[in-house]
Parts: structure tokens; sequence; C-alpha cells
């Protein structure tokens, strides 16, 4: 609703001639990115993935969802390939849009072969450099199943930078420098130390883990993120891909605070 | 019926191209990169990315690295730590950042880990296709070019890498080449790059002959990438080790820095500015 009698409050001058303070261009700053918060983490086993990421969506203080999911599976290789994404989720839905294309693309393109874990790493590099020059504020993990039934998990920075050789385990977003550490302990086995018969301390090897064992990691690195950083909580999804079983999703509550 | 096939043998090809262009995404070999609408792309990117002048920006682009490589009589050393920083943030501790161009050549990675990822990928394509075409192998002098001549043409939008090219060919025997964003490609036979090369420089220019045997050469890389950690903060992780030979190159391990630290220490005796003892507390005398 707008009046022509009606005049907005100004600093300006109240004369009518006086000059226009100001003139010329003014640019508003190209702002085309909001940071969503939340956390993802994924660990891979031997025969299996873990990727999991809060349900809570923020901008800012102000929570916008509860309920808003960051894995996605995309097809592929079993149907085991997916991905977790953190970031701006308008960015980090479009990558997801877009890979979920790419999957499927590839099958019609390879006689109807569905694309491996590692040909989804390539993609997903590709997809993210691809944006080199505008980037996708997204963080993403990636996981699945390679063609000799084998975990296989890889992890992203915005434009697109990985490890061919994959990884044990990732964890980005809000709450990545509380978990990281986390896992860095309870997966790599990082600075623990174990007494050998003649009283030497050794590294404790590192061995892949059980799956029970692997979500109990899970929940616990997010109920201690939900305690400590104020936009990870709500609810926590987790998805399990098995080289027998396939993909399963479970939610468990987190605090709502 | 000829028209009639006509008609409809063109029209499904005609749609096919259409499906093409329309669904399928994109090949690496196109290069079209998506800008923002604005008028200044790079000045955008700055704003979202360079970490240095801005602490607070929402994407942060892995930095900070020890790289080395030099030529001697046994053929070249390619030597890297692993770590890898986003701010004071260490973002990971196991980036392998020499990257295998082929059996042949290596490629090493400082700045931007997606940059040089990407372009020595792609370099590595460009390679093969050289192979194809001309049915022999690209000199290093040539690879090193390519390289030089794609970073040169994206010069002020915010690409950042600094990379030596190391490779072995008939033509040349050993050769090494520096290759950065700004457009610098430098041929010589010994290099460090990255935040902690002066660290390096050091130790390798102090003992550096061209005549070290295939062992003490190793160990140099080795030891100029531990001086690198030792003394710069970006700079740490695992000592990445290489030799390119005239047969190709060998992967001389990935080791943890931490017990290569304590073992020069202690059984070599350097590193004797390093106390075993808390600083302040007296050292016990035995």
């Amino acid at each position: 609703m707008s009046f022509s009698s009606f005049q907005a409050p100004s600093n300006a001058p109240a004369y009518s001639f006086a000059k226009e303070a100001n003139s010329g261009f003014r640019e508003h700053r190209f702002n085309p990115y909001t940071d969503n918060g939340g956390s993802i983490l994924g660990i891979a086993g031997d025969d299996f993935v873990v990727l999991a990421g809060d349900t809570r969506s923020t901008s800012g203080y102000n929570i916008n969802s509860r309920t808003q999911k960051k894995v996605f599976s995309i097809g592929g290789y079993k149907n085991s390939l997916v991905i977790a994404t953190v970031g701006f989720g308008a960015d980090a839905r479009d990558l997801v849009e877009k890979m979920k294309r790419a999957v499927e693309d590839y099958k019609f393109a390879h006689n109807l072969r569905d694309m491996s874990v590692s040909a989804a790493a390539q993609q997903l590099h590709t997809l993210l450099y691809g944006n080199r020059f505008f980037p996708k504020y997204a963080y993403c993990v990636l996981g699945g199943i390679d063609s000799n039934g084998k975990a296989r998990l890889y992890s992203y920075d915005p434009i697109g930078s990985y490890s061919k050789e994959g990884e044990s385990r990732a964890a980005a977003g809000a709450a990545s420098s509380l978990i990281v550490p986390f896992l860095d302990n309870q997966v790599e086995f990082k600075n623990q130390h174990t007494r050998e018969a003649n009283g030497e301390f050794v590294e404790k090897a590192v061995h892949p883990l059980p799956l029970d064992h692997v979500v109990k990691l899970v929940k616990d690195a997010f109920t201690s993120a939900t305690e400590r950083h104020i936009e990870v909580g709500d609810g926590l999804q987790l998805v399990i891909v098995t080289a027998q079983d396939g993909l399963s999703e479970q939610i468990v509550p987190l605090k709502q605070d | 019926m000829d028209t009639i096939i006509a008609k409809y043998s063109t029209n499904a090809f005609e749609e096919e191209e259409e499906y093409n262009a329309a669904t399928a995404s994109k090949p690496t070999t196109d290069l079209s990169f998506s800008l923002p609408p604005i008028s200044q792309p790079s000045s955008f990117l700055r704003s979202v990315t360079d970490d240095a002048a801005n602490p607070d920006v929402p994407i942060k682009i892995a930095h900070g690295t020890t790289t080395l490589a030099f030529r001697f009589q046994g053929g070249i050393i390619v030597a890297t730590d692993s770590r890898a920083t986003a701010g004071n943030w260490i973002a990971s501790q196991t980036v392998k950042k020499v990257i295998e161009i082929n059996d042949k050549m290596l490629g090493t990675m400082a700045g931007g880990a997606a940059d040089c990822q990407f372009w020595l990928g792609y370099l590595g394509m460009e390679c093969r296709l050289h192979e194809l075409r001309h049915k022999r192998r690209i000199t290093v002098a040539a690879a090193s070019k390519i390289l030089s001549n794609i970073v040169y043409s994206y010069k002020g939008m915010g690409i950042s890498m600094g990379s030596m090219i190391a490779g072995v060919t008939p033509l040349e025997g050993p050769a090494l080449y520096y290759v950065d964003s700004d457009g610098t490609r430098l041929q010589g036979d010994l290099f460090c790059v990255g935040s902690g090369q002066s660290f390096a420089y050091g130790v390798l220019d102090a003992e550096y002959k061209y005549d070290l045997s295939v062992e003490d050469a190793l160990a140099l890389g080795s030891r100029s990438i531990l001086a690198a950690t030792h003394r710069d903060a970006y700079s740490g992780g695992y000592i990445n080790l290489y030799h390119v030979k005239e047969e190709g190159w060998v992967k001389h391990g990935f080791s943890d820095t931490h017990p290569i630290f304590w073992d020069t220490k202690i059984k070599k005796g350097e590193f004797s500015n390093v106390n075993t003892t808390i600083v302040g507390e007296k050292a016990e005398k035995s």
C-alpha cells in the first residue's frame, strides 16, 4: 500500500532544491548463500557404510525446520549410493538432484549398467569443480558399496577436492570441529596406545568396526554435538547401506531445544 | 518412400542430438564453468573464499603445504607433507599431494587442493590424447606447458596452484618443471613449493649434490619435509615420498612424521633444540 502524500522519514535536507544526497549507482552486495547449519557424518565398515545427519535447518538463530533430511539415496550400483550434504540447503539439494540425474544418464549411456561408487565419486568431483567460479556452498560425503562388496566413503570440499582412496570416516558441517576429533580417536584410534607383552607401548592397530558399534558411535557423536552446538539437534537421520541387505533408514530423536 | 525414410531418419537423429544437449551431464572436455550473474565474478569469488583477507568467509578452501622435488644422478625425488588447512582448522592430515599423471610422470599439489586435483587430472587426459595422436609419449616440457597455458588463460579468476611436474622421457632424460597459477613456468634442478618451502630449502640446499646416491637422495627429501613440518604450522601429517626413474616412478611410502621426528632426534641426535622435558622443569642429570 502506498500514499502519494506520505513522506518517508529521511535524513536528507527538506529543501526541494537541495541536491540529491545519494545520486549515482548503488549496488547491493551479491549474497547468494545462507548457512543452514547442521552436521553430517559418515563411517565405513568392511562391508557397510553409515551416513548420518541431524534434521534441523537453521538460518542465523532461527530454527526453520526440525524435519529437514540431509542424507539422500541416489541409486547406482545395487542402489547403494548415498550422499549426505550440509551448508546451504538449496545448493546441497541441487547437487543431489544433479547427481541423481547423472546416475540415471550413466545407466542409459552404458547399456543399463549401474554407476559404480568410484565413478560417482569422480562425477561429484567434476560437478563441484564445474562451479569453481561460483561455488556451491555445500560440503558432501558420498558413500556406497563397490563391486567387491566393500564399503567406500568419500568426502569433498565445496569445489570438489576429494581423496580417490576413500576414507574410513568423514564429518562436515557446523559441528564438524566437535565430531572429527571424536572420530579420529574412536575410529582411527589416533593417540591410543596398547602395551605389548614386552612392556613397550605401540599404536593401537586400526581395524574395521562392526555395524552395531558404528551405530553407537554415530549416536554418541550427535547427542554430544547437540549438547554443545546450537545448530544441531531435533532428529538424527541414520542411513545404513550394507552389501547384503541394501539400504535402510532410521530417525532417532535428538534434543529439541 | 525415400522422402518418408529421410524424414524419419533425420528426425530421429536430430532428436538424439537434442536429447544429448538437454539431458546429458556436461563432459569434462567442454569445460564450461558456471559464473555468478554479476559484473565482477572474480571479486565475488574472492569475497566468499579468500580466508587470508577475511577469516569469516563461508567457503574455506584447503591450503598450506610443503612440497619439494629435485633432480639428481639417479632420477628425480618428489616429496610432500600431507596436511590441509582451512584457516586454523586442520581439514585433513592424510592428503595425497603427489598426483600420478601417468606411470612415468608425477605432479605435486600446493595451493587449492581441488584446483590441483582437477587440472592435473585434466593434464593426464591431455597427455594420453597426445600419446594417441602422436604415437609417442609427451615430453615433460610439453606437458608442463599445457598446464601453464591452461592456468594462464584463467589468470585473475581465483585459481590457486603451485605445482611441480616431474618425469623421465627418452628425449629429455629426467626433467623437472615448476608451474604456478600466476603463469610462471620454470625448468630447474631443485624446487620447494608452499608455506613451508623456505624451511625445506634450508635443509635441501645445504645437503644437495647431484651425485647423491638413491638412498641418500630419498633420505634428504624426507628430512627436508620433516624440517618443514617442524617449523611450519601449516605443514604436517605424513611424508609422501616418490622416486622417478627411467622405467617410471616408484612410491617410497606414506609415513607418519611423529615417529620419524623422534627417531631423527633420539637415534641421530638431531633436533637437539627440542627438549624432552617441559620447559622450566629441570632436565634430569644422568
